[in-house]
């Protein structure tokens, strides 16, 4: 499982160079990696890959972003996002496999 | 100074938990099937066939009789339904620490359910009902909040 580091001075960089963008974790379907209320660093349109925690929309909310894990690839490109909470999280066992388009970043850092 | 630079930055949100929404839960959904479920079950009992050879009068008593019997059994299975959500995605083990016998009240209320779909018994809608007030009682009990049970009928 893919721990997510401290952001360094490298990340606080980007961040300010806006190649990072801040999000704020509500909820505890990635506990214990990340918890409510937690901020990470996040870098949009990045390569992704089994095992990286993401930021995606939700395919049925429009509004809705979500903090998961990619646990699998299926055959046909699509990324299947679960919660590392599992109890407490709604995610591809539900809504089903993702794509891309839905993937907007990778989470790359906490901040706090 | 970094730090500084980066404290006024825009703060988006992502969501780590279950849709739901989450976090609310209401043992109330539950208590106005299982009202549902004890109105349909009196109505049962109170309907009166008609006399022999009226025809209309059957048909009539017949699909007011199964208008009953299916809003009764789609209730109880919403009770159910609702008992078992409350359950299993609001409780958490730390509840049974004060309510050690929880699971068994949540069974023994959704084996209610199951019973008031395929019977008509006053007496196991009226007992579903008691279920549904204690559960009530301890849910709340958990956010240590004192809300009043009330029925709708």
């Amino acid at each position: 499982m893919n721990e997510i580091p401290s952001a360094g001075l490298y990340e606080k960089a980007l961040l300010v160079l806006g190649l990072r963008t801040v999000y704020r974790i509500e909820g505890d379907s990635m506990a214990p990696i990340l918890k409510n209320g937690e901020e990470v660093l996040v870098e949009e349109g990045a390569q992704v890959r089994i095992g990286d925690v993401v930021i995606a929309r939700h395919p049925f909310k429009e509004s809705v972003e979500m903090a998961k894990r990619i646990t699998a690839i299926d055959a046909n490109g699509k990324f299947f996002l679960v919660g590392d909470n599992s109890d407490e999280s709604t995610d591809s066992r539900r809504f089903g496999p993702v794509s891309l388009e839905y993937i907007k970043g990778k989470v790359t850092s906490r901040l706090s | 100074m970094i730090n500084k630079l980066i404290k006024n930055r825009d703060i988006k949100i992502a969501q780590a938990h279950c849709d739901g929404p989450c976090g609310v839960y209401d043992p109330a959904s539950a208590r106005i099937a299982a009202e549902a479920v004890l109105s349909m079950t009196k109505k049962i009992l109170d309907l009166t066939p008609p006399s022999d050879g009226d025809s209309k009068a059957m048909a009539s008593y017949l699909n007011t009789m199964s208008r009953y019997i299916a809003i009764k059994e789609e209730q109880a299975q919403v009770a159910k339904d609702e008992l078992l959500i409350l359950w299993t995605d609001y409780f958490k083990p730390v509840h049974l620490e004060s309510n050690p016998d929880l699971h068994d009240k949540f069974w023994k209320a959704a084996k209610l359910c199951s019973a008031c779909k395929v019977e008509v018994s006053r007496e196991h809608a009226e007992e579903l009902m008691d279920a549904i007030e204690e559960i009530h009682g301890i849910f709340w009990g958990t956010k240590d909040r004192d809300v009043e049970y009330y029925t709708a009928s």
